[in-house]
């Protein structure tokens, strides 16, 4: 029995090294799109307060026109919108120790967070450690848990990855070469995309549904104490969705649960509802998150009037 | 915590059961197994464990009334009281809602008030599999073939036990309960032969079946969105992805005993390989069909009544085969057309031979041959839209889009990419391969002759494949029946 064990062990081992090989050898691609997360991080800490920062994941990225925002409400602006696969608890404490008395901080979270268990990250959230090993220290002891399970994840869509890119002969960039590094401005908007033509979103699929992820809710909880001991303040804001998948499968339904479970949470101020943030399909680019030059000025817009009602209320109060 | 076979939780559970199994002494492994099979179940759900204890006790009382009872009056009593308690439960939770709901429906039609509402029931996982295995029991000991088990501990192994719970085989109690009583040592040929089998399982369920999987669905679920090649694809993309996903689970299922020593009956033998429909039930889902044969098809008379009354029994076989899958009109429809197909081909036989002879095919019996296996193929593959499609206008939209074929359309899906889409060919190219070299060996046989480097190497390339090309979502089809 020691000798099948020792085998099985042995090979599972080789299997986990091929794994990790394949990471390393893959490289650190400094000018991909997650890679933009040590500008943001940089934006941050030299942004004196009292500022706004915008904690998400690429809906954030691609949805925003954070110098619009800065010229409405008066306060400087950093947009740390990435990929919602680094996972939202990864995104919260990565900005907590850089907010300050005055601060706000409005999270605008990709649904899935909602469902499925991407709150604590996914194989990108691997990417970004890579990347800047410096990072781990943002890490909590929940995320350890799935780690062997995301650097599979991670392997596997590096290796599939390079496959696809010997076959093609160029790196993969997604849709029209957007997801790059240099695609942010200064205010860490993503910018590339928005004089590029749309996918023909309609055609894709939006599912928001399943087993409710209550963790997702006791983060932003927490979150929200925090800013409160700090006396900044959290604010949450839905993230924009086309029309079209507003009201299919049942994805109404799922956004009146989220909604139902977030104001029934203590400490977040919750601006909206889900059903005032359905743009039309053409406003999107090339994913149900993703808006383009005209979604993004029509949902900054709005933002702006949510966020200046918002503010205000608090300083009446 | 579903402790689904994929799962990173059945990779902790096995070894520490398996080990658990070696170190204790014989006589308190059926009660490991019994608890770990009843744990392992509960994780699906707790309360599904009243109803197969239920299923357990009723057949293990009406067992031991029939090995009791002197008159056959009395046994068959007890047969009937046992097949009815168990058809019972089995009615409830998977068929009375689709039944009330068509009764509805035909109420409906005729503007008829129909006030009988259905139930919210939770159908729990395998209950179609532990509820033929006990009613074969049930009948078996009132033939006289098993004596009634006296051990209600062994016997509820027997019913529940996990590597077979939730999607078979369907095994007789006349093989699987006399094993219960057998002492297996740790065997490290025997051990490592199972552990290949799960990988062997695991790689075809993940790498194969759900990377398909990804594929059909887009197609399948929304008819009408796609005609021509797209569809044609889906649908051999599903008879692969049903056959990997099956006879995956079954490997799986199979391998984890023969780690513990017990030995499960084949469920599949290269299926599609058949030269007629009677063959393709001969080798798919065989404690099914064999299941279906011995309980049902040949206590109505078999093949030994008038041609009609024949023909009958293999209507009736079939369409309920087809419903044993699920409470769908598709999977009446499903067995139906395999009804049909069995009796085309009783009907066409003279026929068809006296034009293999005009023809001059049977001085060509390898293109003879092939052609046979081609056509059994698509014949099941055609079937198997009905199997899969969600509804039967489903069904019907999704056939009748197969001839319409656009050659200059893509044969890209949503949410499948280019990569994707050769992957999922190269993998049904390597399958059938496999399955070619399995016509004169058994794959594991053929490997166990080759050096030790060879051997791991293909091992190694088994488990990087499922590392880095599974896909990990998906729960096994069979599991819904």
């Amino acid at each position: 029995m020691k000798k099948l064990i020792m085998q099985i062990s042995a090979l599972f081992l080789l299997v986990f090294l091929t794994d990790m090989a394949i990471i390393v050898i893959s490289g650190r691609d400094h000018s991909y799109f997650i890679a933009a997360n040590i500008d943001k991080q940089e934006k941050l800490r030299g942004t004196s307060s009292p500022k706004i920062v915008f904690v998400g994941g690429s809906g954030l990225a691609f949805g925003l026109d954070s110098k619009l925002v800065e010229g409405a409400i008066k306060f400087p602006v950093v947009n740390m919108g990435l990929h919602a696969g680094v996972g939202l608890k990864y995104m919260i404490d990565e900005v907590m120790p850089y907010v300050n008395e005055g601060d706000v901080v409005v999270v605008v979270p990709e649904y899935d967070y909602f469902y499925g268990d991407i709150v604590y990250g996914n194989c990108q959230l691997i990417d970004m450690i890579v990347l800047y090993p410096e990072n781990i220290r943002y890490l909590s002891a929940r995320q350890y848990v799935p780690i062997l399970r995301l650097i599979f994840e991670n392997a596997q869509a590096r290796f599939q990855n390079s496959i696809v890119k010997i076959v093609k002969g160029d790196k993969n960039r997604g849709y029209n070469n957007v997801y790059r590094r240099d695609g942010f401005n200064d205010y860490g908007d993503m910018v590339a995309h928005l004089d590029k033509e749309s996918a023909d979103v309609a055609s894709m699929s939006l599912g928001i549904g399943g087993k409710f992820n209550e963790d997702t809710i006791r983060i932003l909880v927490e979150a929200g104490n925090v800013l409160i001991d700090k006396k900044a303040r959290l604010y949450f804001l839905y993230p924009a969705i086309p029309d079209l998948f507003y009201r299919k499968n049942n994805n109404n339904k799922s956004l009146q649960e989220v909604h139902k479970n977030l104001l029934n949470s203590f400490g977040v101020a919750v601006l909206g509802e889900p059903g005032e943030f359905i743009f039309p399909v053409e406003y999107f680019f090339d994913t149900p998150y993703h808006l383009n030059k005209a979604g993004r000025k029509a949902r900054t817009e709005q933002l702006i009037g949510k966020l200046t009602k918002a503010l205000e209320t608090e300083y009446k109060n | 915590m579903l402790v689904i076979f994929t799962s990173v939780e059945f990779f902790i559970f096995f070894p520490v059961v398996v080990l658990s199994y070696f170190w204790l002494p014989q006589r308190f492994r059926w009660l490991l197994l019994l608890c770990s099979s009843y744990y392992f179940y509960m994780c699906w759900n707790p309360s599904y464990v009243v109803l197969i204890f239920f299923s357990t006790l009723v057949s293990y009382i009406t067992a031991i009334q029939m090995g009791k009872a002197v008159s056959k009056q009395k046994r068959k009593g007890y047969l009937i009281a046992g097949l009815v308690a168990n058809l019972s439960v089995l009615f409830f939770y998977k068929y009375f809602n689709f039944i009330n709901d068509s009764v509805g429906a035909i109420f409906d039609r005729f503007d008829v008030f129909y006030g009988v509402s259905g139930f919210e029931v939770l159908l729990p996982i395998g209950i179609s599999f532990y509820t033929f295995q006990t009613l074969s029991y049930i009948i078996d000991v009132y033939r006289g073939e098993k004596e009634p088990e006296k051990h209600l501990g062994v016997f509820a192994l027997y019913v529940s036990f996990f590597p077979q719970l939730v999607a078979g085989p369907i095994e007789r109690s006349t093989r699987l309960l006399p094993q219960f009583y057998k002492k297996f040592d740790f065997d490290y040929d025997r051990v490592s032969d199972g552990l290949k089998l799960v990988l062997w399982g695991l790689f075809k369920k993940v790498v194969i079946a759900d990377r398909l999987a990804i594929y059909v669905n887009e197609v399948f679920n929304n008819p009408g969105d796609y005609q021509g090649i797209p569809v044609i694809l889906a649908c051999y993309f599903f008879a692969f992805q049903i056959y990997c996903d099956f006879s995956g689970y079954t490997d799986i299922a199979i391998g984890s005993s023969k780690v513990m020593g017990f030995d499960l009956m084949d469920n599949f033998k290269r299926p599609y390989f058949s030269k007629s429909i009677s063959e393709f039930w001969r080798r798919w889902h065989i404690s099914l069909s064999t299941w279906f044969r011995d309980y049902l098809y040949i206590p109505l008379g078999g093949n030994k009544v008038g041609r009609w009354r024949w023909h009958y029994n293999i209507l009736v076989v079939f369409i309920l085969s087809g419903l044993w899958h699920g409470a769908n009109w598709t999977f009446v429809v499903w067995g139906a057309l395999h009804g049909f197909y069995m009796l085309f081909a009783v009907w066409t036989k003279s026929i068809r031979e006296k034009f293999i002879m005009l023809v001059g095919l049977n001085n060509y019996t390898i293109v003879h041959k092939y052609l046979k296996v081609l056509i059994t193929f698509h014949l099941v593959t055609f079937a198997w839209i009905f199997f899969r499609a969600n509804s039967i206008p489903d069904a019907f939209v999704i056939a009748g889009s197969l001839f319409k074929v656009d050659i200059s359309g893509s044969l890209l899906v949503a949410g499948v990419s280019h990569f994707g889409l050769v992957l999922s060919l190269l993998l049904i190219g390597f399958l059938v391969f496999i399955h070619s070299i399995e016509r004169h060996e058994d794959i594991r046989q053929f490997l166990s002759k080759k050096p030790a480097w060879f051997r791991y190497a293909i091992y190694y390339i088994l488990l990087m494949g499922i590392a880095l090309l599974g896909v990990f979502e998906a729960a096994f089809i069979y599991f819904q029946f």
